[in-house]
């Protein structure tokens, strides 16, 4: 049981290392708008699928770990992962019997809050971004959320993560 | 039964967000956390980059012997081209030197220290005009330290990692580095706007003497970035009638987002220093004067 455990525990911070992989994976110009918020996706399942696991204390390490990796200001993504993750959680017994194209209009509008949090905290502190292109990420992120959640499903259920 | 404890670490964690927030805004001392977390993901920028780099270099590797020939040949001729140019330059310099020695002014170039690094393979936070280099403190880089490539001024290193550094580019929005023309001295500061290829000369007077395509290279009176580079070129000037600055936009000479290879500079401070004091003085002559000339007039 304890092997079990600890396998499941490797599975999912291996997960998370992807999702921040692909978060600076170089991407040409005209793409990095499309970037979707591969962190909050697979965090949100995590939490949604076994929150006693993961729950708000691991999404603010995933955020604070995206602030350095970033060189955003330092507690801002830690700040609206905690956030939506939260969400998440709260929504959780509601979201596993929503039809999977109910579930995607959901994690948009997460990730429309999540955008909306880092819009206002950046024009606070500088710069605010100026092209409407900066809201496409929450659009695929949406998009994306069916595959990743049906891909981590499968992983969950082959390594018995629980 | 969750539910409450749920949401009181929530709370906590949020209020320890904002906390973290308000002191990476407001104090000095988060560079230091910073860059000691920062070790701790480099692993990761270079588990990104490393791929990317070895496409790079197989793509380099396989090109035909017929390629390299071609591409020798047109280095060596730019080499050469370079050295003649090298030659007339260095002649220039002596006699530069022994002219200021005769103004009795301090000679403004010194030889400085350079590092070849390489921008890895690493995309940051969109918002952020940033690089991340593959050399770090135990290269002897060092916060603050100027980032220059073949054409021109980059920007600054804002974080260091024993092996890894960051640089804040001359277009982001915080940075900003004093230049004067090269045409006729105008002193200005070139501001980022968080654009690659624009950014703005900010503060200049409706009846300054500039044009579209003067140079402006760095001025040094920042006491940061070495003196006479490249910075940019002034791309376009617009004033609207009752307003006392001009706004003027400028391209950067450096190649910001396309460039791999860069350089970075250890800088004689005492030089620096040196000449900003001297370039300081000068304009308060010169203010001296203006102000005599006006109460002469009225």
């Amino acid at each position: 049981m304890n092997r079990i455990n600890r396998r499941g525990t490797w599975v999912i911070v291996l997960s998370i290392l992807v999702a921040l992989l692909l978060t600076i994976l170089p991407l040409p110009m005209w793409a990095r708008w499309l970037r979707p918020l591969w962190s909050l996706l697979v965090v949100s399942y995590w939490a949604i699928a076994l929150e006693d696991k993961v729950s708000v204390g691991i999404a603010f390490v995933v955020g604070v770990l995206l602030d350095i990796l970033g060189g955003s200001l330092f507690g801002e993504h830690a700040l609206l992962m905690v956030l939506c993750v939260f969400v998440m959680i709260k929504l959780r017994r509601q979201i596993r019997f929503f039809p999977m194209w109910q579930q995607s209009v959901l994690i948009f509008i997460l990730a429309l809050f999540y955008q909306l949090g880092v819009f206002i905290i950046q024009s606070l502190v500088q710069e605010q971004p100026s092209s409407l292109l900066f809201w496409l990420p929450s659009i695929t992120t949406a998009i994306l959320w069916p595959w990743i959640f049906i891909i981590l499903r499968d992983v969950r259920r082959r390594f018995n993560v629980q | 039964m969750r539910g409450p404890k749920l949401g009181l670490r929530t709370f906590l964690l949020v209020i320890l967000a904002i906390l973290l927030m308000v002191f990476d805004q407001h104090t000095r001392y988060f560079v230091k956390v910073r860059s000691v977390l920062s070790t701790v993901v480099s692993p990761l920028q270079y588990v990104v980059s490393a791929p990317i780099d070895l496409f790079a270099w197989v793509g380099m590797s396989v090109q035909t012997h017929n390629n390299l020939l071609q591409e020798n040949a047109s280095l060596q001729a730019e080499q050469m081209l370079l050295k003649a140019r090298l030659q007339k330059l260095l002649a220039l310099e002596k006699e530069n030197n022994s002219l200021r020695a005769l103004l009795q002014s301090s000679p403004r170039t010194g030889t400085a220290r350079v590092l070849v690094a390489q921008v890895l393979a690493v995309d940051a936070d969109p918002f952020m005009q940033q690089l991340i280099l593959d050399r770090g403190s135990n290269k002897g880089v060092y916060v603050g330290q100027p980032v220059i490539d073949a054409s021109g001024v980059m920007g600054q290193v804002t974080s260091v990692t024993p092996y890894l550094s960051r640089v804040m580019l001359l277009s982001d929005s915080r940075s900003a580095i004093p230049v004067e023309s090269t045409r006729n001295g105008v002193r200005g500061v070139v501001v980022g706007r968080g654009l690659y290829n624009n950014m703005a000369l900010t503060h200049i007077p409706a009846t300054t003497d500039i044009k579209v395509g003067d140079q402006l290279v760095s001025s040094g009176l920042g006491l940061r970035y070495p003196i006479g580079y490249p910075v940019s070129v002034i791309n376009n000037i617009q004033h609207e009638p009752g307003q006392p600055f001009m706004n003027v936009n400028v391209t950067p000479s450096a190649k910001l987002n396309l460039t791999r290879l860069v350089l970075l500079v250890w800088e004689n401070q005492k030089v620096l220093l040196a000449n900003a004091r001297k370039q300081l003085m000068l304009i308060q002559k010169e203010d001296a004067a203006n102000e005599h000339h006006r109460g002469a007039n009225s």
